[in-house]
């Protein structure tokens, strides 16, 4: 009897380290509506240049033209063709790149089970 | 030998049960599309911003406008054999517009993101467009590995991202391990693997895809033994096992990249690590 009550025990103290290995996950996702103004701040401090964005814009050359149908001239009113030769320089040029860190507007974080206000309440 | 009544084996039986539950998902949690935008402990918001822009001139110095990029949002102890990432998503060249009104050059990122329960139930998820940082600030680890399609299917890709066609693609049934080859659940790779095959096969139909994939994908093994398969589903909403028939299979870095390399649609796919 002592060796089964032992081995529940052990099974049990491990079945807790794997709760709190699952639970990490979730507890990253309630951190999110609270980032941007806490992360502004503490880049602020390590002296971390930051930007907003409000939009990401398509990109304006030639070579962003889709040899999907019907997506082409939908997406970025630019002839497949007209792209379909320069793919190689489209993909191999280096790029600049922005040295501020680019942050993302908060996101809403309303419940998505809320119950109605008028609700009766059992 | 000790004689143990009914109610004594059945409490014990039941103890046991509730002590495997948790153990048996821990093995399948091998992906964690969960949006973040906090540090996740293993990094400061200093080293996220660092390690973010790293990635980013990493990424433009190879002129790559569209790459596929992968975290471990998981110390990699806690992953199962052969999954070293399980977080992955497009990261795409644009000009950026800031609240300030002026035009900044880098990456945009593209993910399929699970629902954390809260705002969004953990079997559903949604497409969500954010930055480097974001995905960043979820690694566990000093590495993220990147694979740079050709050029070719880099143009390919974002004509899919650019058109309705992206949204389309997206299945918000979500499971942990989705099966890549059954239209049942969709998770953060699967969705990139379907997008990836709108664009190479220059196709959309749905089943079309999936046909192909059939074909030429081979998923990476998840190694889980029955209980883990029997006991997971119970325990974590986000994970279904109902899509799979054998063994549990998934698509990840490894198998997007192998299937890439494979095909002729890689220009490169490494890991870079968080010079600190």
């Amino acid at each position: 009897m002592r060796s089964v009550s032992m081995t529940v025990m052990v099974l049990c103290s491990l079945a807790c380290a794997g709760t709190a290995l699952a639970q990490d996950s979730v507890q990253n996702g309630s951190n999110a509506a609270k980032a941007s103004t806490e992360v502004v701040k503490d880049l602020g401090v390590s002296g971390v240049q930051t930007a907003s964005a409000v939009a990401v814009l398509p990109l304006s050359v030639a070579a962003t033209g889709s040899v999907v149908a019907g997506t082409a001239s939908t997406a970025t009113g630019v002839d497949a063709s007209q792209a379909a030769g320069d793919s190689a320089a489209f993909a191999s040029t280096p790029l600049p790149v922005t040295k501020k860190v680019i942050l993302a507007q908060p996101v809403p974080n309303l419940p998505y089970d809320a119950k109605a206000a008028d609700a009766p309440k059992p | 030998m000790i004689r143990l009544d009914r109610r004594a084996r059945q409490g014990i039986g039941a103890a046991i049960v509730l002590a495997l539950t948790p153990l048996a998902a821990t093995p399948v949690l091998a992906q964690d599309s969960i949006s973040t935008g906090a540090p996740s402990g293993h990094f400061s918001a200093e080293e996220v911003a660092r390690f973010s822009k790293q990635i980013e001139t990493n990424l433009a110095a190879r002129g790559a406008r569209v790459a596929i990029v992968f975290r471990a949002g998981r110390a990699r102890e806690k992953l199962p054999k052969g999954i070293a990432y399980t977080h992955g998503a497009f990261w795409v060249y644009r000009d950026i517009q800031t609240d300030s009104g002026q035009t900044e050059p880098g990456y945009a990122v593209y993910n399929l993101y699970a629902g954390d329960g809260k705002a969004l139930p953990s079997t559903a998820s949604r497409l969500v467009q954010d930055f480097p940082y974001d995905f960043t600030s979820g690694s566990s680890v000093d590495d993220v590995a990147v694979i740079v399609p050709s050029p070719e299917v880099q143009r390919r890709l974002l004509a899919v991202i650019d058109s309705p066609i992206y949204a389309a693609l997206h299945n918000p049934a979500y499971s942990l391990i989705a099966n890549p080859l059954s239209p049942k659940y969709q998770n953060c790779n699967g969705f990139m693997l379907d997008v990836l095959a709108a664009a190479v096969w220059d196709i959309t139909d749905r089943d079309q895809i999936r046909a192909n994939l059939k074909a030429n994908f081979k998923p990476t093994t998840v190694e889980a033994g029955p209980v883990t398969r029997l006991l997971a589903p119970l325990v974590t909403a986000g994970l279904k096992t109902d899509d799979h028939s054998g063994r549990l299979r998934t698509a990840t870095y490894e198998s997007l990249a192998d299937f890439m390399r494979a095909n002729g649609m890689l220009q490169a796919a490494y890991s870079v690590s968080f010079q600190r």
